[in-house]
């Protein structure tokens, strides 16, 4: 019997894929509305987005560092805040990077955030890739060197955050006061908000930095939004709810070994500006080699934009939002 | 009596993903394509729940999703590369190891246009006949024919291409 090799070759691949098909249960759970869809943008992940929980994350854990009375962080408070880049990554229940930002305090007092889509395509390892591929394939190593190189900054520590560390977060500090200016809806989002100022908690926060459907201007309004409430979160920082503000991240953090937690805290708290933004990218539609839409990046461009991030203006403050 | 959505939805979603994955060759767009769909289905499910063909239908709904979304996203894509051309090209570093062929196959099966790569895909992973592909993709069954035949020219030609290296 002739067999044909190409086609038997065809079956097995197809086989292959498929057997790459997400975890059932997790799409199940976000058809019954338990959390919020991972992402519904197919192509573009603006970083901004679920990104910026981990800056949430980023700037609150640090605090709660610095504040608690833990004897082991006492003896090391004396270290003197120096510059440093922090890389950030947030993921999901799935081990999903779906935010990657690139923290960095300077030695004049302020700190900036670079987001980087998930979808960017760049160098890692020697080969061309998606961003968001590189720590599930390569490991946080990899990962490190390549946003190094795309960022021309040499990035010296990481931090891994889980995404639902946010909602947690909200809720133990009492939930996070916001205004809107209209009344807005998106299913997909889970989001439902009325007109004017309202307290987000922990399932309508996840909703809030998420909603990217009917808002007039999408994605940007979506970072406007995260930054309007990492603002209002940071106000909402007090001394008498640390007890739990450490137990509602415990276990949603994981750091290099010779990251200084405490002096990247102090640099941080001693911040005065703050600088928040997305990298440059060309298409981002790019049909990659390897079938897969990705972000097309610049890295010329995008090491100009990183090195100009932190003598911008920051944005003036925002009272209502979209 | 008729089943729930919910029901509905536990029964199908691991087959329905790895359709969409086989087919979309990108799990991610895979759990996001299945997601679009099955809200849609939800919100319809009176009307869908009782359709003698609704798993048909479902599927059909996946396809057009994902053929749907690549051809809003190529509208706004200028002048594109042809990939396809630049795999021709890349030998396979293992040509004996049938795992290496076949995730090289794997690799060549993503690149191709995507109305070949479904009715590819419907064929040797779905076991469909042609007039079953033809209904699914909205085309003819001698469309279905030629879109079968020119992806596996290509990727005859593509996989014999290292073995020609080698000799």
């Amino acid at each position: 019997m002739i067999i044909d090799r190409t086609e038997q070759l065809v079956r097995d691949a197809f086989a292959e894929e498929a057997a790459r098909a997400a975890d059932p249960r997790e799409v199940l759970a976000n058809l019954r509305g338990k959390r919020p869809r991972r992402s519904y943008g197919l192509v573009l992940a603006t970083a901004a987005v679920v990104v910026f929980v981990a800056a949430v994350a980023t700037f609150v854990v640090p605090k709660v560092f610095e504040h608690s009375t833990v004897p082991a962080a006492g003896e090391r408070t004396g270290t003197p805040a120096k510059p440093t880049s922090v890389l950030v990554v947030g993921i999901d229940g799935a081990r999903n990077t779906d935010s990657i930002l690139l923290v960095r305090t300077a030695a004049n007092g302020s700190t900036s955030v670079v987001s980087l889509p998930r979808d960017s395509w760049v160098s890692a390892g020697g080969a061309m890739t998606r961003l968001n591929q590189v720590f599930v394939n390569s490991g946080m190593d990899t990962l490190v060197s390549a946003v190094g190189e795309l960022t021309g900054v040499a990035v010296e520590h990481w931090a891994v955050v889980d995404m639902a560390a946010v909602g947690t977060l909200t809720d133990a500090v009492g939930g996070v006061p916001v205004c809107l200016t209209a009344a807005t809806e998106d299913p997909y989002a889970g989001a439902d908000f009325p007109a004017g100022n309202q307290v987000l908690d922990g399932d309508s926060a996840l909703a809030f930095i998420r909603q990217r459907h009917g808002l007039p201007n999408g994605d940007l309004d979506r970072i406007v939004r995260s930054q309007v409430f990492l603002e209002s979160l940071l106000g909402k920082l007090d001394g008498k709810r640390l007890p739990a503000l450490i137990d509602s991240v415990k276990g949603h953090v994981q750091t290099d070994p010779g990251l200084d937690v405490l002096g990247f805290a102090k640099a941080l708290a001693d911040s005065d500006t703050l600088h928040i933004g997305t990298i440059p990218y060309e298409n981002p539609d790019f049909p990659a080699p390897t079938g897969v839409m990705a972000v097309e990046v610049d890295p010329a461009k995008v090491r100009q934009f990183v090195a100009d991030l932190p003598n911008t203006s920051p944005p003036a403050g925002v009272t209502c939002v979209n | 009596m008729l089943d729930t959505f919910d029901q509905f939805a536990v029964d199908r979603i691991d087959r329905l993903l790895r359709f969409a994955t086989a087919l979309t060759c990108d799990p991610h767009l895979a759990q996001d394509v299945v997601q679009d769909v099955l809200v849609r289905v939800q919100h319809r499910w009176a009307r869908i729940g009782p359709m003698p063909g609704r798993d048909q239908y479902v599927r059909r709904m996946i396809i057009n999703e994902y053929l749907s979304w690549r051809r809003r996203k190529a509208a706004r894509t200028v002048a594109a590369t042809h990939s396809t051309l630049d795999a021709l090209g890349t030998p396979t570093a293992d040509p004996a190891g049938y795992v290496t062929e076949r995730d090289a196959m794997r690799r060549n099966i993503a690149r191709l246009p995507r109305k070949q790569r479904a009715a590819l895909m419907l064929r040797f992973y779905a076991d469909r006949d042609d007039a079953e592909i033809a209904e699914l993709l909205g085309c003819s069954e001698g469309t279905v024919r030629s879109h079968i035949s020119r992806a596996l020219s290509a990727l005859r030609a593509t996989h014999q291409h290292p073995v020609r290296e080698a000799l």
